[in-house]
């Protein structure tokens, strides 16, 4: 600091006491700008909230993919005819979201290649795991996922 | 403050910082007739940097869509931490910022500061003082409520009443013949770089021809 403090002194100066005072100002207000926008960076309240899932199987249309989105992951489901299938629409390569193709009847990966069939079992591409099966109840007539 | 000494020593040993902080601040010397008056230009810029970092902040959230806009500014404000806060900091500090910008010049008109050699503090200033109303103008459509629509539709239309080019001046501003999307992505646009940078430009000129000058000391 300045000379004419006696460092080390037990006797507190006024310009000690002044600088004090101006410290714990000045680390207060930072402290409040900080607080808020520190919480504004963290992760905002989740709209979801959502974990059950119902579809009704009237609604599914024949060999059409319906995704959507469940506890924060994206998943698909299948109607081809006989019983709906629930798959996580991620690729078990790198988590591209595959795209129903309905014409040739595979899921097809935009991002290397890959080919699933409609069982979600690897087809082609870089792959040899299958889409990942998502547990779901027929009830009522309703698709019931989580 | 022993370790804040040790890095200043060290600073300056490396590039002379003490003799910089002793000019700029610490040995300051700030005439004895400038008033409190003298702070609204400082605390102007002041509220400018509050714009800019809580407008960096509502950026991660906002969504310039028609369809998404209102519903993300309700997410800021409901559902991310201190997100009111934030939002509300920035609405209200465009307000603040202009009563503070009209407080400045009030006091360079009043005590004629705008005088030779001061002419071009002025006219930067009027520019500015354009700069900021026409930030206030785009933010306020953001967020897509009705007071917004309907404040960008009288507020575009007030170049209507230029003569020959006015009808053509408020397509050009609307983006079409009625405020819409396209309008949104102009006035986003407009506000969040465009604009700003403007500011930013303008600010420095203002401020190095202060320090050119120097504060006008009041007779
Ligand atoms: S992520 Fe799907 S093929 Fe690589």
């Amino acid at each position: 600091m300045t000379q004419d403090e006696p460092t080390g002194s037990q006797k507190p100066s006024r310009r000690g006491f002044v600088e004090l005072c101006i410290g714990a100002m000045g680390a207060t207000s930072a402290g409040a700008v900080a607080y808020p926008v520190v919480a504004f960076l963290g992760r905002p309240a989740s709209v979801e909230g959502v974990t059950t899932i119902k579809v009704p199987v009237a609604e599914l249309q024949e060999d059409q993919a319906r995704y959507v989105d469940w506890q924060g992951q994206q998943i698909v489901i299948l109607y081809t005819g006989r019983t709906p299938k629930v798959l996580s629409a991620s690729c078990s390569h790198l988590g591209c979201l595959v795209a129903w193709d309905n014409v040739k009847h595979v899921f097809h990966c935009p991002c290397h290649g890959a080919v699933f069939d409609d069982q979600g079992r690897p087809v082609s591409g870089p792959v040899s795991k299958p889409l990942a099966a998502v547990p779901f109840q027929l009830s009522e007539g309703n698709v019931v996922i989580g | 403050m022993q370790t804040v000494e040790r890095i200043t020593d060290a600073l300056d040993e490396r590039y002379k910082i003490r003799p910089l902080i002793e000019k700029n601040v610490t040995k300051k010397l700030v005439p004895r007739t400038l008033g409190w008056a003298a702070c609204f230009g400082g605390l102007s810029l002041l509220v400018f940097l509050i714009q800019v970092f809580s407008g960096a902040l509502l950026l991660m959230y906002y969504k310039p869509d028609p369809a998404r806009a209102w519903d993300s500014v309700t997410f800021i404000k409901s559902n991310v931490p201190m997100g009111w806060l934030i939002q509300r900091v920035h609405a209200v500090g465009a307000n603040v910022m202009i009563v503070l910008v009209m407080m400045h010049m009030a006091r360079v008109a009043y005590f004629k500061i705008y005088r030779k050699p001061r002419e071009l503090h002025w006219v930067s200033g009027v520019i500015l003082l354009i700069l900021t109303t026409q930030m206030a103008f785009t933010g306020y459509l953001l967020p897509w409520t009705q007071l917004s629509f309907w404040g960008a539709k009288v507020g575009t239309e007030i170049p209507g009443a230029v003569p020959v080019v006015g009808e053509s001046l408020v397509e050009w501003l609307r983006r079409g013949n009625v405020i819409s999307g396209e309008t949104l992505g102009f006035f986003y646009a407009m506000h969040v770089w465009i604009l700003p940078g403007m500011i930013s430009a303008f600010m420095v000129m203002h401020f190095m021809m202060i320090r050119r000058t120097g504060i006008s000391r009041p007779l």
